[in-house]
């Protein structure tokens, strides 16, 4: 499923005195089957944009389409818009109300009309995608820890079997491990098939495993392209105070002191192959 | 009194949540730790491992089950320290909205030193000295509301300071930051203990914070399991790993070039750090 977002603008309580745009003229399209990395700093309209993306929020001007359909047409349902495109905020404590974690991941398939073997198996599988214990469904999702609460959340989105997944944060405040762990399992949603848009501001993981990066910067689309070729814009990447990975700096700063590296590299390994292939040039020694 | 009237000392600290005694978790499960006056703490481990809990205990949100705290020389389970140890040992959470309370800037640093019952002229005077310490002295009229990330976790600060602790806790500040964000907090803090000798607990997923501190604790399964510089943690690759916590990558960088032969310190970890050792090469 394709989504086009055609300029977009988004105005906050308009014709008030506190007027504010939150959108400006965005248009980007979401192909079938991307992973896509939207970044930018606090209050740059990430999580209003993709509040646009499945009809929470109503465009003030322009469109989204949706498989070529404007989702604010005539004749659409938006309920179904909303079950294809799979949102998770970013404050999971705030999307939990059901008595127990099994409740409150089978609430959306319920709420589609899934027969009850349906239920169970949607929430098992959805389960074992966020790696959640299975003794912690019968649990109250009040007694989890944050992380655990995290992966709920995610749970719950999954559970109705989105084409496209937008997830606000989804490891923030995890430890490396349970950060990885869920990434991963994206990923692997992703390779099945899914569409899967990453709003984070960690640039390590959108620069490991997205292939597609937006940047945002006040209501503003400003960058659209390859990791690689977004995180090379040092001034541009700077100047809206987000940082490239560690890797990409410290090659940086190699250059700067008359090596010939590449600057271009996101990754430890790529690091260790690019500054390998430099010493081999210098003729440095290894031990 | 303890005999130690510096820092903070724990001895045998345990603590167990639960409703009843079927469905105890031990959250800490024999804490024995010491932080000294004006050192810069950053606490590690992984989700559950009980770095919440025991920074609890430091500012009698919690109380022990077993073992004791003491804060600057008061016992946290002598409830006329209980305000005094408040005072002193201060804590930022995670979400910075949910600790802002009233709608402009200064009203909401003065709340802490007007609780307690401080002069309110010396109230004025400390919450423009709270707001300078973090940089956010222009904002001091501004809406809360309308602050970035970064800075309103800075105001969360300056409301601690105002009350001039010997001691800031920090429960995860930068989780919910964008880079810049991060970045402010994490100046800020290091600020406030070297020119103002204010103790730093700090406590952290991102690896990369913990080479702001002198000492690194690393926490599992309620236990302290490891401590040192953050080189000396941070060396124990295996280890951290199977915590489930990480290197930072140029750490990584770093030992996988010296181990396949490239003649650097093997556990450099900043980019500074390394960019040096490698532009040392001949």
């Amino acid at each position: 499923m394709s989504i086009e977002v055609k300029n977009l603008s988004h105005i906050y309580m308009q014709g008030t005195l506190t007027e504010a745009f939150a959108l400006t003229d965005v248009s980007f399209t979401v192909e079938d089957g991307e992973f896509i990395g939207l970044i930018g700093p606090t209050g740059s309209g990430k999580s209003t944009l993709i509040q646009h993306l499945n009809g929470l929020l109503k465009p003030t001007s322009g469109t989204v389409l949706v498989d070529g359909v404007d989702i604010w047409s005539k004749g659409v349902s938006l309920k179904e818009i909303r079950r294809k495109i799979g949102l998770v905020f970013q404050y999971p404590e705030q999307q939990v109300f059901e008595e127990t974690v099994f409740d409150d991941i089978a609430f959306g398939p319920r709420n589609l009309g899934y027969s009850p073997e349906e239920v169970e198996r949607s929430v098992e599988a959805a389960r074992q995608v966020v790696g959640l214990d299975k003794e912690l469904l019968s649990r109250s999702p009040f007694d989890l820890s944050g992380g655990q609460l995290r992966r709920v959340a995610v749970a719950g989105i999954l559970a109705m079997n989105p084409e496209v997944l937008v997830l606000d944060e989804p490891a923030a405040g995890l430890d490396p491990k349970g950060r990885k762990e869920i990434l991963d399992n994206i990923k692997k949603l992703h390779e099945s098939g899914i569409t899967v848009i990453l709003v984070s501001h960690n640039m390590e993981d959108v620069a490991y495993f997205c292939q597609r990066i937006l940047v945002l910067y006040d209501g503003t689309l400003i960058a659209d392209g390859a990791p690689r070729e977004v995180f090379t814009k040092e001034k541009l990447i700077d100047s809206i105070g987000l940082k490239p990975p560690e890797v990409t700096i410290l090659m940086r700063k190699l250059r700067q002191r008359g090596w010939s590296v590449r600057e271009d590299v996101l990754t430890v390994e790529e690091g260790f192959e690019e500054i390998l292939r430099c010493l081999g040039t210098k003729g440095v020694a290894l031990i | 009194m303890n005999d130690d009237a510096a820092g903070i000392v724990i001895k045998g600290l345990t603590h167990s949540y639960g409703l009843d005694e079927n469905h105890r978790v031990m959250a800490l499960a024999g804490v024995d730790l010491v932080i000294d006056e004006g050192d810069f703490v950053v606490i590690l481990g992984p989700n559950g491992s009980g770095k919440s809990t025991l920074a609890k205990h430091l500012n009698v949100l919690l109380l022990p089950d077993e073992g004791d705290v003491w804060v600057f020389g008061m016992n946290t389970k002598d409830p006329d320290f209980t305000w005094e140890i408040r005072k002193n040992a201060g804590m930022v959470f995670q979400n910075p909205d949910n600790q802002i309370i009233a709608t402009v800037v200064e009203e909401d640093v003065a709340f802490g030193p007007e609780n307690l019952g401080v002069d309110p002229k010396e109230i004025r005077e400390r919450v423009t000295r709270a707001l300078e310490a973090v940089d956010m002295l222009e904002f001091a009229r501004h809406a809360p509301h309308y602050l970035s990330g970064g800075q309103k976790q800075r105001v969360a600060i300056a409301g601690i300071l105002a009350m001039e602790p010997k001691c800031i806790i920090l429960d995860e500040p930068t989780a919910m930051l964008d880079p810049r964000g991060r970045e402010e907090v994490m100046q800020t803090i290091t600020r406030l203990n070297q020119d103002m000798g204010i103790t730093v607990i700090h406590i952290t997923h991102y690896m990369d914070e913990a080479l702001y501190a002198d000492k690194v604790v690393v926490m599992n399964e309620g236990k302290i399991v490891m401590q040192g510089t953050p080189r000396d943690v941070f060396e124990e690759e295996e280890l951290i790993s199977d915590l489930g916590l990480d290197v930072p990558p140029i750490g990584k960088l770093s030992r996988m070039l010296a181990s396949h032969g490239v003649p650097i310190d093997s556990n450099a970890l900043s980019v500074d750090e390394l960019v040096d050792e490698l532009c040392q090469l001949k």
